[in-house]
């Protein structure tokens, strides 16, 4: 299970993409699809290149901040991980734990 | 952007054909 320590991207044969239809962010893989909401789409975003999730939700904490938003940050750190978890659980992410030695972010 | 827990709603698509 992915924590904050998680090294993650986007698996492959997913993508990010924007339905023409609906107007909004779909994860697309083979045969399925995730209609994303705009959090959802943001986090889907910031999965795009390989990040650890703490910086990941760092970002997010700070666009929120930055838009005062209101929203405590253990809030948005729980909701978010949830979020990567259940991309998890189906398969979309590609995940690498870091050793407890082994720097955050390069 | 405001706040929202992150959600989805899971399509099955069988984009088929859009590696």
């Amino acid at each position: 299970m992915i924590d904050q320590t998680s090294r993650l991207r986007l698996a492959r044969q997913v993508r990010l993409k924007l339905d023409p239809r609906s107007g909004k962010q779909m994860l697309l893989y083979p045969e399925r699809g995730l209609e994303l909401n705009e959090i959802a789409a943001r986090v889907a975003g910031l999965c795009a290149q390989e990040r650890s999730v703490a910086r990941t939700v760092a970002e997010i904490v700070d666009e929120m901040v930055a838009a005062a938003a209101g929203t405590p940050r253990e809030r948005i750190e729980t909701e978010v991980l949830e979020f990567l978890r259940a991309l998890e659980d189906r398969g979309l992410l590609a995940v690498q734990k870091t050793g407890p030695h082994e720097p955050e972010d390069t | 952007m405001k706040w929202e827990t992150p959600s989805f709603v899971e399509i099955n698509m069988s984009y088929g054909s859009d590696d």
